[in-house]
């Protein structure tokens, strides 16, 4: 299962695994329709993503945005070396990590 | 934002939307010095404008233009095409820094300057055409620029199509680029709203990057555009690439790196003017007024509509006789009040025509073919709806004539044709209805090879001879292109069903005539308006539908002996020695049939008849249009529904549906017959 979600009483961790294509999308937007929904602090587990459609990239960005206006935040462990790269190097990684 | 600003962005938009309309008239005919004098004007006018408005980079810029624009006006300099270039590209910047000071403020690019430094000395004859010419075909091979500083470098700018899917993943793309060349630096600008706003499947991002690599400018943005229609890509050479470029890595942040420009609007809609202004500011009579503004009042008017319609049925044999007068003369001016209204709403259609000459002369450049586009009937008006509506279809239809209608300048000569083609575009109003045509003097459809396609794709056998209109209709159909080759304008095999798609949801039609060697013309029929239209109300039993008044020819009682039957199923009726297919409507919404006869209405659409045959007829009314589609689903053979004066809902019957279905009965009852 590439999308899984554990919530405990203080955080949420969601753990992405493989390839999200667009077909996976739809999973990981369910899953941060649930985070917004009871919104925790939320840790992202990419460590064994090995890539993620653009879409996928679009659902982070928007829950760490919905969080942040909770005030909660989302972190990210560090990612798979490959998808760091590709992220990074177009400008996607600076943006989602740092802004 | 306050309204002076907003007066500076409509003005300076129309201004920009001139210098490329003048451009591109200066590209395609002798050079007429009035025309040239143009040009500088709308140069002249942004710059003081910016100016006015603190936009010292813009104003700058603009007078750097302006200067070179006096050059060419005072020593009568020929506007070549590598000229004609550099100045579009230097409105494609002016346009996005205009944007970029919406939220940016007094903004600048340092493309500007290597732009300005390009443009001169083009214009002195100093260096030759330092950018692709727009005559070279796409051809993978290193580009001829890179010879005098190694390899060239190109600013990129990328703005993915709007939606994603599985095959359109834009970080896919870009990771492509780096299979051509280096990317030395990337700006990601993301737009995307929390959660709770998110389309999934739209997408909000642009990139802009700096970019060195051996190949042409166009295999990068067929590689960027490929996978989906819509995608926006500049490509800007950067004359040679600085030390400073070259020791950037992409490792730096977004904040440390060197600003670059965005080709993103970052506010929403664009106003447009509830009246077109003409070019001399000192003669326009209008005022600007916001499309929400404009929108609201069309509510308020299509309610106002159903009010009077609820007002006019209450009345009865007690109602007295001033009342009733009173009623009359609200009826006659809600009707001007709707007509004043909906005329407000109406644009040309140059709003949308306008578009295409930058479009067409880019899109030919890049397949190395020479495409002149004629335009007719700019003055025709439609709903700004419906225009806004029918660019995609539009665009797809002028890029599918360049890329598969006409034929590469060799081929056209060998078949005793011009080298350039032409491709016309038309509209007229007529019968209620606006036609929009896209014809083109191309090769034509090659029924042989649709046949061919069918077969192959399993949805006719070997024995099956479809007519050539049924032919034409597989190029409607998802998954059908006979292209031998997938490009990235088209050839995918999607496209021509969206197009359908798009019109027919517009409550419009499209057909194609075409004829091998000589050309192609799509007809694309649409309403006047969306909103409000005048209906005939219709019965069967206790329920109401209504026709469209345009359609409707005459209504008779019908008589046994007028109809004849086939298999006891088509049916068709014989109008003064003339047969036109018969549905009865209780039939076609599922109701049992009637003890008696009824009454048959015949209507009409694009020369095509249908008798229908139903209870009663309960008058002529105007009608506000409510979707289906936006509300329910898309139901097959109704346009839509409205609210009765009594408050009861009556659908709306897609005329053209009808016809379809009698059409079967008049082939089967001409197979028989």
């Amino acid at each position: 299962m590439q999308v899984s979600l554990k919530t405990t009483a203080k955080k949420h961790k969601v753990t992405l695994n493989g390839e999200i294509g667009f077909a996976e999308t739809t999973a990981l937007y369910e899953t941060a329709q649930q985070i917004v929904q009871n919104p925790k602090e939320t840790q992202i587990d990419w460590s064994n993503l090995t890539a993620i459609h653009y879409a996928g990239v679009q659902v982070l960005f928007a829950l760490r945005k919905s969080l942040e206006e909770r005030g909660y935040r989302m972190l990210f462990t560090e990612p798979n070396p490959q998808l760091y790269q590709h992220l990074h190097t177009f400008g996607v990684w600076d943006a989602l990590i740092q802004s | 934002m306050d309204s002076l600003m907003q007066l500076f962005y409509d003005e300076a938009n129309e201004m920009v939307e001139g210098m490329e309309q003048v451009l591109l008239a200066l590209e395609s005919s002798e050079p007429d010095p009035e025309t040239v004098n143009a040009l500088f004007r709308y140069a002249h006018s942004f710059k003081g404008n910016s100016a006015a408005m603190g936009f010292t980079h813009l104003s700058k810029f603009t007078h750097g233009l302006e200067s070179a624009m006096e050059t060419l006006r005072k020593e009568q300099r020929t506007l070549t095409p590598a000229l004609a270039t550099l100045l579009l590209q230097a409105v494609d910047v002016i346009r996005t820094l205009l944007e970029r000071t919406r939220t940016e403020g007094d903004v600048g690019d340092p493309a500007c300057e290597t732009l300005l430094q390009q443009i001169n000395a083009v214009i002195n004859g100093e260096t030759p055409q330092p950018i692709d010419a727009p005559s070279a075909p796409a051809s993978a091979k290193p580009a001829e620029c890179a010879a005098a500083h190694g390899t060239p470098q190109y600013r990129i700018f990328y703005q993915p199509a709007p939606t994603l899917s599985a095959e359109h993943n834009p970080l896919q793309l870009l990771s492509e680029l780096q299979e051509y060349g280096q990317v030395l630096q990337c700006r990601f600008r993301e737009q995307i709203p929390p959660l709770e706003q998110l389309k999934i499947d739209a997408c909000y991002g642009t990139w802009e990057i700096l970019y060195e690599t051996a190949f042409e400018p166009a295999i990068v943005r067929a590689l960027l555009e490929l996978a989906a229609e819509g995608a926006e890509t500049r490509i800007e050479p950067v004359s040679a690439p600085s030390a400073e470029a070259t020791q950037q890595t992409p490792t730096r942040t977004a904040e440390e790196a060197t600003p670059l420009s965005s080709t993103v609007s970052a506010s929403g809609e664009t106003p447009v003017t509830a009246t077109v202004s003409v070019a001399s500011r000192g003669e326009a009579q209008s005022i600007r007024v916001s499309t929400e503004k404009i929108d609201a009042l069309m509510n308020l008017v299509s309610e106002i509509v159903i009010a009077q319609s609820m007002l006019s049925s209450a009345q009865n044999a007690n109602t007295d006789e001033r009342t009733r007068a009173a009623i009359t003369q609200m009826e006659r001016h809600v009707r001007d009040l709707h007509e004043r209204v909906m005329a407000i709403r109406l644009l040309p259609v140059s709003y949308l025509f306008n578009r295409f000459p930058r479009m067409v002369r880019d899109t030919a450049a890049k397949l190395g073919k020479k495409v002149n586009l004629e335009v007719e009937g700019e003055e025709t008006e439609l709903d700004r709806t419906l225009l806004e509506a029918l660019s995609d279809p539009l665009t797809h239809l002028i890029r599918n004539a360049i890329d598969h209608g006409i034929e590469p300048p060799d081929e056209r000569r060998q078949n005793g044709k011009p080298e350039t083609g032409t491709i016309k575009l038309s509209a007229y109003q007529s019968e209620g209805r606006i036609y929009i045509e896209v014809r083109d003097d191309g090769r034509g459809i090659d029924t042989k090879r649709v046949r061919e396609k069918a077969i192959q794709l399993g949805w006719i056998t070997e024995h099956d001879h479809p007519s050539e209109e049924a032919l034409y209709d597989f190029l409607f159909q998802p998954g059908f292109s006979t292209a031998q080759q997938v490009s990235d304008l088209s050839g995918r095999g999607v496209g021509m069903d969206v197009v359908k798609r798009n019109v027919e949801s517009l409550g419009g039609s499209i057909s194609v005539q075409s004829k091998r060697g000589e050309g192609t013309r799509f007809l694309l029929r649409v309403p006047l308006t969306l909103a409000i239209m005048d209906g005939l109300g219709l019965t069967v039993a206790d329920e109401h539908y209504i026709v469209p008044l345009t359609a409707v020819v005459e209504a008779f009682q019908h008589e046994s002996l007028q109809h004849t039957a086939l298999f006891d199923q088509y049916e068709m009726v014989n109008v003064r020695g003339e047969f036109i297919p018969l549905v009865r409507l209780r039939q076609f919404v599922g109701l049992p049939e009637a003890d008696q006869e009824g009454l048959i209405v015949v209507l009409e659409q694009e020369g095509e008849q249908i008798a229908l045959m139903v209870d009663g007829i309960a008058g002529q009314q105007q009608v506000v249009l409510k979707s289906l589609e936006e509300n329910f689903v898309r139901v097959l053979g109704f346009a839509g529904a409205t609210i009765l004066g009594d408050g009861r809902v009556a659908l709306i019957l897609d005329v053209s549906d009808l016809i379809r279905r009698g059409r079967q009965s008049a082939e089967r009852y001409a197979a028989v017959a």
